[in-house]
């Protein structure tokens, strides 16, 4: 009984860190984004709010909870407040099969530091990779108004293709892991990254995640320059903040699961294992925003093409190569 | 075959030409930063920029503004409104002359219509105003005391028109009036 | 009919059509100075050269001199043809001053149009421009001689359309120069419509100097309410105010041009001190304030009196609306009226006259432009109805042979015969005309009453002699057409000269009658007034407290001839004066309530004018004090405000509609339509007149109802001979002048500089008998209350007997109506001394 309290009461103390961890990363890493950016256009970025704009993710939350909450006359109104919900939630959900380290030991039990490790982490994580795109989908429908359906449409579309390479680029992975279970898959890179062996799984992988994540050069949903801001041209206030949370969540979770599939998870050295972990997700977020500084976005028959006739091929030749030196080397 | 190896090269090129970007890009961040904070460091706007609207006057120091309407006329906007009168001298001039700034878009259509070289588009933009009533200018509060950008004009030296500057015949580029009463050329 | 082709468009076209009016036909605006359809053409600016490929004269020609001819083939913008023109607007503006900025013509300046879409953009002549002096032309008219474009229009216009002399061209070569020939104001009371006609700003409007330009103004088609001819007009307001007027173009009345009076008159809706406030007992009060004392005083009368006491006073001002409005709420009230305040006696001659106006033989001003012959009997045309001057003009230009038979000193721009008669003759002159003419025709197919009335004539005939040219003239005449006033007559002249239109309306002599009606809506005010009645009789009544209760409704004669003790006397004994009026007058200050109304550029209304054609005008502003009068001469106020100020004014309809019962909209143009409804179905003979209250450019003509078809008149025979020159006694009358005689244009600021001072004009004979001599002051005395200082002016051109003077609003006329004064020797006094 009490062992069953004890657990629960762990489940919620974990929950409690990564929820908490993960938020506050989301709003420093706008911070980031908009401080690194600025550098990389050689402008200041933000440094009104506190010392460097520190305080400036405190200012932007205040700005957005105190807006007015803004519904299109003929919107489809339970849908219209469902959408950034489902796009926040399926983002934070993601990093719940995410491992930071190794089991600890306290009071002789053993605690694996993972929220919960599924047996099927992998899938679960493409499950809900495919749930946030009805998030996208449903508010550009929702919004009822030409740019959002655009946008919600674009996104669909977009996420919809490049789930395949992301899945086909993984197949490696596993293949060489041998489970789908990302605590397993971290594991078995306690000898060297996933990386060094599988360097074009790694990039048709960074290249469809940036694309599932809708960030440039991959924005086509909220090409602010041809369709407002996409599918969320409508939202306001808090809702918006949703959307934008759930973006930058997902640029973590990302920056996560590559950790933990190419990069060894929270494996290194000198430093705790969770620390490693995310020294990794934020390298490969700051790697993001530099793409963002330098790239310019994609025409849609670009992005189509990359995808279907570039990542797909590529990743399937890949798993066939895989296989076979598996099977060679036995 | 000759497609694919230019797609090669092609493929290649566009490899070298993306990490040139990501090497520039990234050669900023070491770069001071070229952005002016605004209100602690102010610039000198070049003379032809376009903010604040005034009147000018011509080299004598009178009026320039002849009241024509054409300012209002081509103002897209519609914040120019003003009532043309008659001076006892013959020259025309606005008896009262309204910019409203709160609707000014500051494009300069009024600088290019003005036949007189009267309106002036000047690089003071600093004029946000709390009450928007403050923003509605008068024809007092319009005029300034100097030429502006084109101070040698004097729109009545060629206007041909006889006012205080001279009755006919005496502006620039005019022959003496005719004498209708004698028919020697 | 002649086909070409132009622009690889073909066109077929009546003979004598010209290329420019052909090219017109098809869209094709090819530029044009010189050219205007009322002067024709003279090629004189070359601004209309188009390309003639195939034709009896190929390559450049002026489209306004050519004659379309059959298989022509021209082009407009052939590359010749293009760069003539462009080379002519070059020339035309080498002199042209730099000063569109500074003209009022900027902005509707046909050389401006004509100059940028010819391209002309950067002047390439260095040399010095030549430069003319100005002339001072009067109040009404600017000169500025710079802006000269050397077409012509000015003096073919003034000097060959209307007939006036003093405006004409000087020098030659570039230095050609049109004016006077020195300074001085233009005789012409159709010198304004040099504005329109100029096509850059040579002449430009004075009284709307530097007041705007044409994009800023509200514009809108207008009818004329300055006489009954109903002109069409074009009136400009900008910021509340009425800043202009220019000539409308309606080839069935005005055709292109308008008088002085009628392009100046305006000034009456701008004036400062017009009524804008409600009024109880003179103080100013809320609308509502007023409109309910207005209900309660009529309601104590209708509950202490007799509905008859009440009675309603119109004018020939008031709207068609009005009109009716008026006349079903005293039906349906039982209240006396309405009484139309006429002039004294024109009330009944303008019902004879309409009674009298069959319809084949409505003339219009395009009928009398076209007429070969015109007698013009107890009119005097500049004065009475400036613009059918000009279609006399025209019919005298044409040919026309033109008589008028009027006692007054009659002065036209042309050529015509003129019979001082007194208006006692004037029936016997026009019988005897009538009767020559006829003598011989074979007038068998009359009816008894035709050939009874034809008897009449020839009894009258034997009084009167008449010069032999004007019987020849009328029996070789194809058109002819009688034209009949309605001031200077007698009773029974409008009916007598109606049928005798119909004597020479015969199958090879198409005959036209033209009555000249008192008032913008005479014939409306004469359709749908009480019959019984008129003015004077109502003072009676008031004076014998038949009527307690009068309303008065923008009034006209009553309104402005009260100052006298007796009128002061009888308006006390009224119980109750209400008064609806735009203009401030005696009758207005002494009401007990009173309520503004609004003119009819702000309420907008049908006018029907003296042939019969209903036009209707829309509503040019919503009205309300000018801006320039809210600002002081300064700036506007800053601040938003949702009422307008000095807009409280109603329609005079609304408050009549409302104390019948009428349900209306609180909407403005709603109730505008409503009302136009309301007015069209409740009375038979407007049916005609379209419900959407838009009677287009020429206005709908509409049949007057109880007509006595193909049936004459029989006219009592009365003549008496009270026209005796034997008899001491000089009859004084007041009579109508171009400027300063008609109500509402005498209180227009523009006019008062060229309103003449008050002569009273006499017959030498009488002036002999009098003892007096031209320009001499003396004093008229009307009665013991009335002195009228004036100035003798001797005109040989007139009847004896008679002292006319111009009917001045403010004139301190003791008799109602301005009813004409039998004067005694002994009542005229000279300045210095007694007369004799």
């Amino acid at each position: 009984m009490t062992l069953w309290i004890s657990g629960y009461i762990l489940l919620l103390v974990k929950f409690g860190l990564v929820l908490g961890c993960l938020l506050f990363l989301a709003a420093y890493l706008v911070w980031a984004e908009r401080k690194l950016l600025a550098r990389l256009q050689i402008r200041y970025g933000p440094n009104r709010a506190g010392k460097f704009g520190l305080l400036q993710p405190i200012a932007d939350a205040v700005k957005m909870i105190t807006k007015e909450d803004i519904i299109p006359a003929e919107a489809d109104q339970s849908i219209f407040l469902l959408a950034p919900t489902v796009v926040a939630a399926t983002a934070l959900l993601m990093f719940a099969v995410v491992p930071f380290g190794e089991s600890l030991a306290i009071m002789g039990q053993r605690i694996p530091l993972v929220i919960t490790d599924l047996n099927v982490g992998l899938l679960f994580i493409f499950a809900l990779s495919s749930l946030g795109v009805y998030g996208v989908a449903l508010g550009g429908w929702a919004s009822n108004s030409k740019y959002s359906l655009l946008g919600g449409i674009r996104g669909a579309a977009q996420m919809i293709s490049y789930e395949l390479a992301l899945g086909l680029s993984l197949v490696p992975v596993v293949m060489l892991a041998g489970s789908f279970s990302l605590v397993d898959i971290v594991n078995a890179q306690s000898g060297y990254p996933y990386i060094l062996v599988q360097p074009v799984s790694f990039a048709v992988f960074f290249i469809s995640a940036m694309a599932e994540s809708k960030r440039i050069p991959f924005d086509l949903p909220e090409a602010e320059n041809e369709l407002g801001a996409g599918y969320h041209t409508e939202y306001s206030g808090m809702r918006f903040g949703l959307f934008f949370i759930g973006e930058y969540v997902h640029i973590q979770v990302l920056g996560a699961l590559t950790a933990v599939f190419f990069l060894g998870g929270w494996h290194g050295p000198f430093l705790p294992p969770f620390v490693w972990l995310l020294v990794k997700m934020i390298f490969i977020a700051l790697v993001m925003i530099w793409i963002r500084g330098t790239l310019p976005r994609l025409r849609y028959d670009q992005l189509m093409a990359l995808g279907w006739k570039v990542l797909v091929p590529v990743s399937l030749v890949n798993i066939i190569v895989t296989g076979a030196v598996i099977l060679m080397v036995g | 075959m000759t497609e694919i190896q230019q797609k090669n090269i092609s493929i290649l090129t566009a490899i070298t030409a993306i990490g040139q970007g990501f090497a520039t890009t990234f050669k900023h961040l070491f770069r001071k930063p070229i952005t002016e904070q605004y209100p602690e460091e102010k610039r000198e706007l070049p003379a032809r920029s376009r903010a604040r609207i005034v009147l000018t006057r011509d080299p004598d120091g009178r009026e320039r503004c002849v009241a024509c309407y054409l300012c209002s006329a081509v103002c897209p906007v519609s914040c120019i409104s003003m009532q043309s009168a008659e001076k006892p001298d013959g020259r025309r001039y606005a008896a009262w002359f309204r910019i409203n700034f709160g609707r000014c878009i500051y494009c300069g259509l009024c600088e290019e219509a003005c036949p007189t070289s009267a309106i002036q588009l000047t690089p003071d933009f600093e004029n946000c105003r709390r009450d928007i009533l403050t923003l509605v200018y008068e024809k007092e509060d319009l005029q300034v005391d100097h030429g502006g950008k084109d101070a040698a004009y004097n729109f009545y030296e060629y206007a041909g028109v006889a006012t205080d500057e001279g009755p006919k015949g005496s502006h620039e580029k005019e022959s003496p009036p005719v004498n209708v009463r004698s028919n020697m050329p | 009919m002649p086909t070409l082709t132009i622009d690889s468009r073909q066109i077929s076209v009546p003979g004598n059509t010209k290329v420019i009016d052909a090219a017109e036909r098809l869209g094709i605006m090819i530029p044009r100075f010189c050219y205007h359809p009322a002067l024709g053409a003279v090629g004189a600016c070359r601004v209309c050269a188009v390309n003639v490929k195939e034709g009896p004269m190929t390559g450049i020609q002026m489209s306004c001199m050519l004659d379309a001819g059959d298989g022509m083939v021209i082009s407009t913008h052939d590359k010749d043809a293009v760069d003539f023109r462009m080379a002519v607007i070059e020339w035309l503006m080498m002199n042209h001053p730099h000063d569109c900025p500074v003209c009022d013509e900027g902005g509707h300046c046909l050389l401006q149009d004509m100059t940028v879409s010819g391209g002309h953009g950067m002047r390439r002549y260095p040399g010095p421009k030549r430069t003319h002096q100005d002339q001072y032309l009067g109040p009404l008219v600017q000169h500025e001689m710079n802006r000269c474009i050397q077409c012509y229009r000015c003096v073919r216009y003034y000097r060959e359309y209307t007939g006036y002399k003093d405006l004409g061209v000087l020098g030659i070569g570039s230095r050609v120069y049109f004016g006077r020939t020195g300074d001085g104001r233009l005789e012409s009371p159709f010198a304004g419509n040099l504005i329109d006609i100029c096509p850059t700003g040579v002449f430009t409007d004075k009284p709307a100097r530097f007041k705007g330009r044409k994009w800023d103004f509200e514009r809108a088609a207008t009818v004329c309410t300055h006489c009954s001819l109903g002109c069409s007009t074009i009136t400009s307001s900008r910021y509340r105010e009425i800043i202009r007027q220019e000539a409308g173009i309606s080839p069935d009345t005005n055709d292109c041009f308008i008088c002085d009076r009628g392009r100046y008159g305006f000034g009456y809706a701008n004036l400062p001190d017009r009524p804008r406030q409600y009024r109880v007992n003179g103080n100013p009060c809320s609308r509502q304030t007023a409109w309910a004392k207005a209900l309660d005083l009529l309601d104590t009368t209708a509950n202490t009196n007799n509905p008859s006491t009440v009675a309603l006073l119109v004018s020939a001002r008031c709207t068609l609306e009005t009109l009716v409005t008026a006349k079903h709420l005293c039906h349906r009230k039982g209240w006396h009226g309405p009484v139309w305040d006429a002039p004294s006696g024109n009330d009944i001659k303008s019902r004879n006259a309409l009674d009298a106006l069959a319809p084949e033989l409505v003339a219009t001003m395009k009928d009398v432009r076209e007429s070969d012959f015109i007698l013009a009997i107890g009119t005097d045309p500049v004065n009475e109805a400036p613009v059918l001057t000009l279609a006399l003009r025209q019919a005298q230009r044409n040919g026309a042979h033109i008589t008028v038979i009027d006692p007054r000193p009659v002065s036209l721009p042309f050529d015509f015969e003129h019979l001082p008669t007194s208006p006692e003759e004037m029936g016997d002159q026009l019988a005897a005309i009538v009767c020559a003419a006829l003598g011989g025709t074979d007038l068998s197919h009359l009816s008894p009453a035709g050939k009874a009335f034809y008897d009449d004539l020839v009894l009258r005939n034997a009084a009167a002699t008449v010069p032999d040219e004007i019987v020849v003239a009328l029996k070789k005449s194809r058109h002819p057409v009688i034209v009949c006033g309605t001031h200077m007559v007698n009773e029974d002249l409008p009916v007598l000269a109606g049928e005798c239109a119909r004597m020479i309306n015969q199958p090879e002599r198409s005959a036209g009658l033209f009555y000249v009606l008192p008032g913008a809506n005479g014939f409306g005010a004469a359709m749908f007034t009480e019959t019984h009645t008129n003015a004077g009789l109502l003072l009676d009544k008031i004076k014998s407290n038949d009527i307690k209760t009068l309303i008065a409704i923008e009034p006209e004669g009553c309104a402005h001839v009260h100052s006298s003790p007796a009128m002061a006397g009888i308006l006390k004994s009224l119980d109750c004066l209400l008064v609806m009026d735009y203009l401030e007058s005696p009758l207005s200050r002494a009401a007990d309530v009173f309520i503004p109304t609004a003119t009819v550029f702000e309420s907008g209304g049908i006018f029907i004018n003296q042939n019969g054609t209903g036009r209707s005008m829309q509503p040019l502003y919503m009205g309300g004090t000018p801006i320039f009068q809210t600002g002081r001469t300064g700036p506007p106020p800053r601040l938003f405000e949702s009422d307008i100020p000095g807009a409280e004014h109603v329609p005079a309809w609304l408050p009549l509609a409302d104390w019948m019962g009428l349900s209306l909209s609180p909407d403005n143009s709603k109730r505008r339509l409503e009302i136009l409804k309301y007015t069209i179905e409740n009375e038979p003979w407007l049916s005609a007149l379209p419900i959407s209250g838009d009677t287009g450019e020429t206005g709908i003509k509409l049949r007057i109802p109880n007509r006595r078809l193909n049936e004459f008149a029989s006219l009592p025979h009365t003549r008496n001979n009270a026209g005796n020159s034997n008899s001491p006694e000089i009859s004084l009358y007041t009579v109508e002048q171009t400027f300063g005689t008609e109500l509402l244009s005498s209180g227009s600021p523009a006019l008062d500089e060229v309103i003449p001072q008050i002569r009273a004009a006499m017959h030498p004979a009488d002036a002999e008998f009098l003892n007096l001599a031209d320009g001499e002051n003396l004093t008229l005395v009307l009665d013991e209350n009335h002195e009228l200082p004036c100035n003798v002016k001797i005109e040989t051109d007139m009847a004896q007997g008679f002292i006319f003077i111009p009917r001045r609003p403010d004139l301190p006329w003791p008799v109602p109506g301005f009813a004409p004064i039998p004067l005694h020797p002994d009542q005229i006094r000279r300045e210095k001394g007694d007369l004799r």
